[in-house]
This record gives C-alpha cells, sequence and structure tokens, in this order.
C-alpha cells in the first residue's frame, strides 16, 4: 500500500523534474515551457509579419555585423531573420546531417572547397537567377571561385588574401625593406633569403652563415615557411609558376612545383631562417604567436589574423603589412572568399523570402556592417574602403590585401577538395620537415591526392 | 552479514611478546628470521642498520612513483587552471607556460557576459544530467533486480544480448539515431539529449545484477513474509544493502554525461540546447584556437566535478574496496 505521503511526494518530485526539465534560459523554444518573452534568441532579428528565414555562419565574430544587417533588412522587406551560429569545428560535419534531413538553413555560408559537392546535388540555388546584376559589383576573384557550368553558386560575403606582417622595429635595425621581398629558386640566393638571414638570430647573437651558429637555440626567425596551404604553399607556388590543379585534377608535381617545394623546404632546413616544422606542421598557430612575442620579424598571413595579431601584440612593438613575396611570376596571392548560398530546396513560401535575403547580402548596404565592424573584406567593391578605414583606426594600413587580390592563385575548388588536401598534407608535412626530397615526396602526393579525390 | 575479523593472520596476540622475542640488539643483517607468527604491535625492535635502510629507501621509492604519477595526472589540470587566469595579451605575448602576472578573471568574465554566454549550457547540462541520473538509476535498478532475482523464461539470453549492446560504439549509432529523431521532429530539443540514455544503462545493470545476485536469500524472505511488496522491497531493503555501488553508479552517470559532446553536438543545432562541452569547443574558430578562452571554459566545466569527487570520496574509496573484498 502506497502511503498517501508517499505519493504526493513523487508527484511533486516528478512534477518539479518536469517542469525544470526541458527549460533553456536562452529563449524559450519549441519545447520550453511557457515562452519568455521572444527578444532573446540566439540572435538575428524580429518585428516583420512575412515569416522567419534562417541564416547559418560559424564565425562568432560575424554575428554583431549581421545583426545589424538584418536588422535593416527586416525594417524594409519584413522577413525575420534568425542566426545559427554553427562553429567551424563542426561547421562541415552538421551540414550534410542537415541538409540531409531536409532541415538546412535558408541562407548560410559556404567555401570554395565544400561548394561544388553541394552544388552538384542541386542544393544551391543560382546567383545569376536570383541577383541577376550582382556579378559585377562583387569581387572579381571570388567570383570567379564560385562561377561554374555557367552559374554563379553563392553571393560573395567576405574574402581574403595574403599579404606579409612585418616587425617594424626588427626589419629597422637590421636593414631589411619589406616591400622588396623577392625569391627565385634556380638562384644562388635572392632579397628573401639575405633578409631572412639578417632578421635571423641565435641565442648568441649569431647569423645563419656565420661560423659557430647554432640551429638548436635560435632566438629570432626572419620569415615563417611551413607547410600552410592558403599562406605559404598557395601562393608560393603560384609565384614560381606552378598550378595546383587543372579542372579537378592535381598538377603541382610540375617542375616549377618541385623546386617551389624544395625552396620552401630549404628554407627552413638549409637556410635556417624559419622554425623547424616539427613545431609548425603540429601547431597552426605556432608562427602567429612567435610573432605577437617579437620572436619573428617577416609572417606572411590573411587578414583573419589582424585582429589576433593586434590583440595580441597590443602595444608591445610596432607592426605593419607589406605585400607578399614575389616570385619569378609575380607576387601571387591566394583568395579564398566565402558566400552566401540559398537552400534551393527549402520550401516554396520561403524561396520568396530567400531571393530577397540574398539580393540585401549582395547589396552594399547589406555588407557595410561586415566592413565597419572589422570581420574581413567586404564581397561589395564599393563597401571595402570601410574595412580598410576601420584599420587606419588602428594604425594598419590594410590595402595591401587588395592589391594582392589583384593577382590571384587559384583556392582549392572541385567535389573533394577537402578529400585530396587531407591525403596530400601528410606528405607535404614530411617534405618540410625534411625527411622526403622533394622530388620524391611532391609526385606522391599529388597521386595520393587524386587518388583520395577520384573515391 | 558479518564483519571480518580483521586482526592480521594467526591473531596469536595474547602471548606477550617477550617470550618470543628474539635478542634485542642489532640483530637485524640477514639473520634468522624464523618469526612463525605476526608480532603485534607491542614491543618493536628498533632498526638499525640495511633495515633502515631498505625501509627508507623503499619508502623513497614510493613516494618518488607517487609524486611523479601525481605530476603526470595533475599536470594539464594545472595548465588548464593557469592558462584561464592568465589574459589573452600576456599568452599572446609571452608564450604558454608564461605564469599568469597578474592573475585575471577577464576570461571567465568574458565567457559569461558576452550574448552565448556559458550561462545556458550550465543550465541545460545540469538539467540534462539530473534527469539522464534519474532515469537511469530507476531503471537499472528495476532491470537489475529483474534480472537477479526474478525468473522468466530468456532472462539470461536478454541479460547478455543486452550486454552485448556496450560493444557497439556510439559513432556507429549516431547516423540512425538521429534520423530517427529528426523524422519524429525531435532534433535540436531537450528530449533529444536525454532520451538515447534515460532509460537505462547497460553497464549499470551488468554491475547492480552482479550485486543484486549476491544479497542474501534470508532477508528479503523475512520481508516478504511479512507483507512487503516487490517496490517495498527495492525500496526498504535492495538500494539501502547496496548504497555503496549505487553510488559508484551515480559519480559514473554524471561525469560520464557530464562530457559527453558527440551526441549533444549531432543532436543540437544554435545556443539554445547547447551543452558546455560544445560550447567550449564552439569558442574556438576557423583561424584562432582562442586557447584562454577555451581553458577557462573547460576549468569551469571541471569545477563541479571535483567538487562532486570531494565530497563523495569517502564512498568512492569505500566501494572501491567493496567490491574487491569479495
Amino acid at each position: 500500500m502506497l502511503k498517501r505521503r508517499t505519493l504526493l511526494s513523487s508527484f511533486a518530485a516528478a512534477g518539479l523534474l518536469g517542469t525544470a526539465a526541458a527549460c533553456s534560459p536562452s529563449g524559450g523554444g519549441d519545447s520550453g515551457s511557457g515562452g519568455e518573452g521572444g527578444g532573446s534568441d540566439a540572435g538575428g532579428s524580429s518585428g516583420g509579419d512575412k515569416g522567419t528565414l534562417t541564416f547559418r555562419l560559424w564565425d562568432e565574430n560575424a554575428v554583431a555585423a549581421y545583426e545589424e544587417s538584418f536588422a535593416a533588412f527586416t525594417e524594409q522587406s519584413g522577413w525575420n531573420v534568425k542566426i545559427d551560429v554553427v562553429p567551424w569545428a563542426d561547421y562541415w560535419t552538421r551540414l550534410p546531417l542537415d541538409v540531409a534531413s531536409g532541415d538546412a538553413a535558408d541562407v548560410y555560408w559556404m567555401n570554395s572547397a565544400n561548394y561544388v559537392l553541394y552544388k552538384d546535388s542541386g542544393d544551391l540555388l543560382d546567383i545569376n537567377e536570383v541577383v541577376p546584376d550582382g556579378a559585377s559589383q562583387w569581387e572579381k576573384a571570388v567570383v570567379d571561385l564560385y562561377s561554374r557550368d555557367g552559374g554563379l553558386w553563392g553571393v560573395p560575403q567576405i574574402w581574403d588574401s595574403i599579404a606579409v606582417f612585418y616587425n617594424k622595429a626588427l626589419v629597422e635595425e637590421a636593414r631589411v625593406d619589406p616591400s622588396a621581398l623577392a625569391f627565385d629558386p634556380a638562384a644562388d640566393t635572392d632579397s628573401l633569403r639575405e633578409a631572412g638571414q639578417k632578421l635571423t638570430v641565435d641565442g648568441e647573437g649569431r647569423h645563419p652563415g656565420e661560423d659557430g651558429f647554432d640551429v638548436d637555440s635560435r632566438a629570432q626567425f626572419g620569415f615563417n615557411s611551413q607547410a600552410d596551404r592558403q599562406a605559404i604553399i598557395g601562393p608560393m607556388l603560384a609565384s614560381n609558376g606552378a598550378q595546383w590543379q587543372d579542372e579537378d585534377v592535381y598538377t603541382f608535381a610540375s617542375p616549377e612545383g618541385i623546386e617551389a617545394f624544395q625552396y620552401m623546404a630549404d628554407l627552413i632546413n638549409v637556410e635556417n631562417i624559419a622554425p623547424s616544422a616539427a613545431d609548425t606542421n603540429e601547431n597552426g598557430d605556432f608562427t602567429r604567436d612567435l610573432f605577437t612575442q617579437g620572436k619573428l620579424a617577416l609572417f606572411q598571413s590573411g587578414p583573419y589574423n589582424l585582429l589576433p595579431v593586434s590583440d595580441g601584440v597590443a602595444d608591445s612593438f610596432e607592426w605593419a603589412l607589406a605585400a607578399p613575396v614575389a616570385g619569378p611570376d609575380g607576387a601571387k596571392s591566394l583568395v579564398h572568399g566565402v558566400v552566401a548560398v540559398g537552400n534551393a530546396k527549402a520550401d516554396d513560401e520561403q524561396q520568396a523570402g530567400i531571393a530577397e535575403l540574398l539580393t540585401w547580402l549582395g547589396s552594399k548596404d547589406g555588407q557595410l556592417p561586415l566592413a565597419e565592424q572589422g570581420v574581413s573584406f567586404p564581397g561589395h567593391v564599393d563597401a571595402q574602403d570601410a574595412y580598410i578605414e576601420f584599420w587606419k583606426g588602428k594604425g594598419v594600413d590594410v590595402s595591401v590585401f587588395v592589391e594582392a587580390a589583384k593577382n590571384p592563385a587559384e583556392a582549392d575548388t572541385g567535389a573533394r577538395a577537402n578529400a585530396g588536401l587531407t591525403a596530400a598534407m601528410p606528405i607535404f608535412q614530411e617534405v618540410f620537415i625534411g625527411r622526403l626530397s622533394a622530388a620524391d615526396g611532391i609526385p606522391q602526393a599529388q597521386e595520393e591526392g587524386n587518388a583520395a579525390m577520384a573515391e | 552479514m558479518t564483519a571480518q575479523d580483521p586482526s592480521p593472520a594467526g591473531g596469536h596476540g595474547t602471548r606477550p611478546a617477550d617470550e618470543r622475542s628474539a635478542p634485542a640488539d642489532g640483530g637485524g643483517s640477514g639473520g634468522r628470521d624464523h618469526r612463525r607468527t605476526a608480532r603485534p604491535s607491542g614491543r618493536r625492535r628498533p632498526l638499525t642498520g640495511s633495515l633502515l635502510a631498505r625501509r627508507v629507501l623503499g619508502h623513497g621509492a614510493t613516494y618518488l612513483v607517487l609524486i611523479v604519477a601525481a605530476a603526470l595526472t595533475l599536470g594539464p589540470f594545472l595548465f588548464s587552471v593557469m592558462t584561464a587566469l592568465t589574459s589573452t595579451t600576456q599568452f599572446a605575448q609571452e608564450g604558454p607556460l608564461s605564469l599568469p602576472a597578474p592573475p585575471v578573471l577577464d576570461n571567465v568574465i568574458a565567457l559569461f557576459s558576452s550574448e552565448d554566454g556559458f550561462v545556458t549550457p550550465v543550465a541545460v547540462t545540469v538539467q540534462m544530467v539530473a534527469v539522464i541520473l534519474t532515469g537511469q538509476m530507476v531503471f537499472s535498478v528495476l532491470a537489475a533486480y529483474a534480472f537477479a532475482q526474478l525468473r522468466f523464461p530468456g532472462r539470461d539470453l536478454l541479460f547478455w544480448v543486452y550486454i552485448a549492446t556496450l560493444m557497439v560504439p556510439q559513432v556507429v549509432v549516431v547516423v540512425p539515431l538521429y534520423l530517427m529523431l529528426s523524422e519524429i521532429g525531435l532534433r535540436n530539443t531537450f528530449w533529444a539529449l536525454v532520451l538515447p540514455f534515460v532509460l537505462g544503462s547497460p553497464y549499470a545493470i551488468f554491475l547492480l545484477r552482479e550485486k543484486f545476485r549476491c544479497m542474501p536469500s534470508e532477508l528479503m524472505d523475512a520481508m516478504r513474509i511479512d507483507g512487503a511488496g516487490t517496490l517495498r522491497l527495492l525500496w526498504h531493503l535492495v538500494v539501502p544493502l547496496n548504497r555503496p555501488i549505487i553510488v559508484t553508479l551515480v559519480l559514473i552517470t554524471v561525469v560520464t554525461h557530464w562530457n559527453s559532446f558527440m551526441w549533444p553536438m549531432v543532436i543540437t543545432s544554435g545556443p539554445e540546447w547547447r551543452v558546455i562541452t560544445v560550447a567550449t569547443s564552439a569558442l574556438q574558430s576557423q583561424y584562432n584556437n582562442n586557447w584562454t578562452l577555451v581553458m577557462a571554459g573547460t576549468t569551469l566545466a571541471m569545477l563541479p566535478l571535483v567538487i562532486l569527487m570531494i565530497v563523495f570520496q569517502k564512498q568512492i574509496t569505500r566501494s572501491v574496496g567493496d567490491a574487491t573484498l569479495r
């Protein structure tokens, strides 16, 4: 016989548990108990009457800018927009799951390495049809990157290119001119190697090439040659005249490509002006941390590192930007762009809103908050000055990136670009460590990459 | 249950030590130690010579091993706390091994003050763990009792098939489970976080069944004669008798589900139902690992578990000893 007291107390407990459970402080959603006032959502805009669109991205830093942009959009069009942030590490695992279950966002961020897969399965809207005159207003390098089979598959949102960050004090002390850095693998020496030698110092103050130079006690480095596809490998390969891929097949194992890889590895192992690949292979932030600690003089990277470097360096030393190192074929930069794609498989009622949102996202007003808040270079050509102004306010001239984007090398693209790079990268790392020569390793990497992409 | 007599083997402690003692001078160097019975703690022979050296060395070696092991185990946690208290600028300028000078709470404040702060993940995780814990304990006790004490056809086969599911790794199950829950429309809800686990855990049922099988049947018969039903039997006899193992299972369940990452990451999206582990990984962006923030997040995530362990320390050691005394 259950006593009444036990019955009552167990009911009370169950009730308490039931109401306490399924109650998220961050705005009651579908399963919240009693909706708390609607404003405290994941962010986005509300107040419109036509319905709600979902927008997904991976960068937390861009959310505030998009909220500002969407507030104006909702006022103008009546569509609400809900922002969904999925962190970069999980973005590419979640997206196929959500697309498969039919639950993908209406408009979401996409990058060049992944879009071909979704375009081929018909998940993306052709922007040329949705925003007819858009392509001419957007950064050409990015438009070309996302044009395929006669269509344009995303609205450029942000893009980045490559330039050299340099430590003013170190560079002046060594009397190096950072704007005139050039390399030539075929020559005996070049301005990059000479600059690197002057800028690399070991514990006793000796430079590479001097008697008694101790590689293991280096206190300061010249240049960040490392197995970084975007900042080093891509630009230097293209600057030497090699081509990364042709029609979705890797072609970097040409004589120029092998020469370029051997040069990059020699900068580490023979010239000793770059930190050991054993460190840089494992830790992507290693050279950036060296730069912010004042131990690396020339750091070739993209605008995505502007904020971390600026915050990390704070006032400890002055730094500025210069053009990427130029090779025999000129100073080529890798241009990556992020686009907003439209979900072709969303419900028909949403499609009108999607079209409007894409148009807004491609307009200057829609992208201005991204530039003004310093997220990255906006895709719209007219909005770029706002970004340059933002960094001028912090004392850094970032117009170098715009110049660099005028002469781009092609970024990874193709239906299985990720698989290919994942297969080739370990072999690149071996070449950089010096365990494999480029002549042996690079053709192998090309083969393995192509095999992975062909599956 | 009779208590075991904890006295040393032999227990002939009544005869005075004098009658059997060897001469009290330093006869320890390899002398004949024909002591057939252990000496009770009466008068001890003073340790001298190599016996003393051996004991010091032995203790020293033990302490050395323990200190090294402690350093290796505690090192990462100390790192985590140290980095959490280091300001981002100092971390960028002086590297990860620098002691925080001065230690700042900026990272912790940043975690809680941003719009998608840590308040929601903490609340969601606590609720999730509470519901899963209650459900798993209740249903595991019921199931283990059934498998141990009740008789029905196919009982043992069913038990071993159920235990065999432990062999299936979570990764394999994630995709079908995800599709099933999406079809029902439970994607990104609290119940999706909880449902796959709340109805019992094979590990808990296995452990509990072993304990329940060894319960003395006289006690249960006595209660039944007095008119107790099964539920009363469970609540008033079985659970109190097996308190140590149940406390252990509670702790294991709390720790496992507090730290679970893959399932919550797959089934939830957006900040509404994010758990602490997913929120911490969300702190890392595409180009920046944000170590100071991430370490603040992991330290915060660790703290409740550490407190739990300290509070239940006695029960844990007791239950470990209990399990080995069989």
